[in-house]
């Protein structure tokens, strides 16, 4: 197995362009102890955590309400049975201070709303830290409940920094990877570092040089259909040869469009995307079929816009009919 | 009489078809004993499970059972079972090995708050504990599991692969079976291997000799050259004949789903019709499926998609 940095706080990864980890020591040393990490999944939450917990020479916990109860209803009780046990036992046993990390936030509040409020006169001196991924957190109904929270914003981490850290790694294990593979390793793992982490694991483990398996790679299959939107329908074929999933597809579609299609062309391009979007959400995971017709719609509809075919819609009346009689 | 799907099933990673890449990658990790957490993605009857398995046995050599459990699609997958079976195996030490591999078969039936408890556990028991999912679709996994994973992704098997496959068992079981064949098992089966191995110890059931129109019927997929007949005279305009033709294809006794799925085949490889026009066809005969499956009429629908053909012309 790789060997990972230990959480510090100098080793924590972020953009250049915001000072997170300075914000939370400086809040600390002002006496605040009650926090709220809130981004998305992989961008160093529960390691700062981790690494301000070492930095204070604390103990560490975690606390995921999934792993406690079956029951939403008493995961509440259950937590705060949970803090008062842990911060009775610091006082009892150690000494210094305490890090407890709760995750999931937002499936608290939904439970108890209050629960942050209650934990807010409770286990004064150790630091509690919430996570939360969603922006949930920050509708109004909830603002009253986390009077007193200090809200510290996470973002997506850019490519530039993820490399530094992904050589940092690579050095620090000794690897022989190539720039350009650690490049690659950098674009699939769209700003997730705990997917850095574990796709250079795999090469160390396996000494795999294969790119092809690795994460969300699949830019490959999509440059060579790319020529679909310029009105080549035997390029789908080479489409229907990956495993890729529609929902991806559709995105990368949506996201690949507006360079090739005009307003107009456009505008009826994302109507049967919409379309097609809601059959993929309704239909039967097992549905294999039914995916593949969707899939084709997709690729067909891209095709039919570019050759400015004229619009027909089957399933509305025929008024000119009705107008020409 | 063993089921050839248990018989030919492979033991050794020599034996798994295809998956080039995938099966070097978890050769290296058996050798080193070192595995991580891992996602196998892929379409049914590829081989994740079998891999997995296969992983497992290279690991822990003859008594693999000890440190390898499996749960299955059957198996309860409510928040329970997590806390319950899996921590309890998760957290107590592995016997003469480095961890244990839990195999979470079809992992796209685990609730949200299932994946939520074990993303924690994943990092807490890394040291005795190793988690292995075999999806469908990989976006059926939360992020932050997708993020603690190597993702292996299966490919749908090739032409070359399955036809290679189908010789092995026809040697060893001294079956008769020609290139025409072939070709009908392997679009029969659509690259799904456990399908392709059950047809054909059905068909081995009945002569030894196999040949291609055995194999398209018992599949339920009738000829295809009857339903082109029938998609071209419905082209063509004719609506009354074409829907004769098709209702006694239907009576002969195929499935209405097998049926549309050889219509869409059929559109899609050939140029029976315009590629201009491709993109309704599709959206209608996907519309027709969609009905089906919700319970409507089967043949009130499909009579509907037959007159959509006709109105082109």
């Amino acid at each position: 197995m790789l060997s990972l940095f230990k959480p510090e706080i100098k080793m924590f990864v972020e953009n250049y362009s915001n000072s997170i980890s300075g914000k939370v020591l400086t809040a600390i040393k002002n006496g605040k102890s009650r926090f709220i990490f809130n981004g998305p999944a992989g961008t160093g939450k529960n390691f700062l955590a981790e690494a301000i917990a070492n930095e204070l020479n604390a103990s560490f916990e975690v606390i995921n309400l999934y792993e406690l109860t079956d029951d939403t209803q008493s995961v509440s009780s259950m937590i705060l049975d949970n803090i008062k046990q842990s911060a009775m036992s610091k006082s009892l046993f150690q000494q210094g201070k305490k890090v407890i990390y709760i995750e999931d936030l937002e499936k608290l509040l939904s439970v108890d709303s209050s629960i942050a409020q209650k934990l807010n006169s409770m286990a004064g001196d150790s630091i509690i830290i919430f996570e939360s991924e969603t922006g949930e957190i920050f509708r109004s109904k909830y603002k009253r409940f986390l009077f007193g929270y200090e809200t510290v914003r996470f973002y997506k981490l850019n490519n530039r920094v993820l490399k530094t850290f992904a050589l940092k790694l690579v050095l620090y294990n000794k690897m022989k990877i190539s720039d350009g593979m650690v490049e690659s390793i950098v674009r699939s793992a769209k700003g997730n570092i705990s997917s850095i982490i574990t796709d250079l694991n795999t090469i160390y483990i396996t000494n795999s040089s294969h790119l092809d398996t690795f994460r969300n790679s699949d830019d490959s299959i999509f440059e060579k259909i790319t020529a679909v939107f310029s009105g080549k329908v035997e390029n789908v074929e080479i489409y229907f040869a990956s495993d890729m999933e529609a929902k991806n597809f559709e995105i990368w579609l949506a996201e690949k469009a507006p360079q090739v299609l005009k307003k107009e062309e456009l505008y009826h391009f994302f109507e049967s995307l919409s379309s097609a979007d809601i059959v993929l959400n309704k239909i039967k995971k097992q549905n294999w079929s039914l995916l593949k017709y969707v899939k084709n719609i997709m690729v067909y509809s891209c095709y039919s816009f570019k050759v400015s075919f004229p619009k027909v819609d089957f399933y509305a009346p025929k008024w000119d009919s009705y107008y020409n009689k | 009489m063993a089921l050839w799907i248990e018989k030919y099933r492979p033991q050794s990673f020599d034996e798994i078809i295809g998956q080039k890449e995938i099966v070097e990658k978890l050769k290296a990790m058996a050798e080193k004993k070192e595995i991580q957490h891992m996602i196998l993605s892929g379409p049914p009857g590829v081989g994740k499970t079998t891999s997995a398995v296969v992983l497992a046995k290279a690991v822990f050599g003859p008594d693999w059972n000890q440190n390898f459990i499996e749960l299955n699609a059957s198996d309860d997958r409510k928040l329970s079972v997590i806390q319950g079976k899996v921590k309890e195996f998760a957290r107590t030490k592995p016997i003469d090995a480095p961890f244990k591999i839990i195999l979470f078969d079809e992992a796209d039936s685990l609730t949200q708050e299932a994946q939520q408890a074990l993303r924690r556990m994943m990092e807490e028991y890394i040291n005795t504990c190793r988690f292995v999912f075999s999806v469908n679709y990989q976006s059926n996994i939360i992020e932050p599991l997708q993020s603690r994973c190597a993702i292996l992704r299966f490919q749908p098997l090739s032409k070359e692969d399955v036809h290679k496959f189908i010789k092995r068992i026809a040697d060893s079981e001294k079956l008769e079976i020609d290139q025409e064949a072939m070709d009908a098992l392997d679009y029969v089966s659509r690259g799904d291997l456990r399908t392709l191995v059950n047809l054909m110890q059905s068909l081995s059931n009945v002569s030894k000799k196999i040949d291609a129109k055995a194999v398209l019927q018992s599949s339920g997929l009738m000829d295809v050259s009857k339903t082109m007949d029938g998609l071209k005279t419905a082209l063509s305009g004719d609506f009354k004949k074409s829907r004769e033709i098709f209702s006694e294809i239907i009576d002969n006794g195929i499935n209405m789903k097998e049926l549309l799925i050889s219509i869409f085949n059929i559109i899609s490889t050939t140029d029976i019709v315009n590629d201009k026009v491709k993109n309704y066809v599709f959206e209608k005969l996907a519309e027709t499926d969609y009905r089906i499956v919700e319970g409507a009429t089967p043949f009130i629908q499909f009579q509907a998609f037959l007159a959509f053909l006709a109105s082109l012309k």
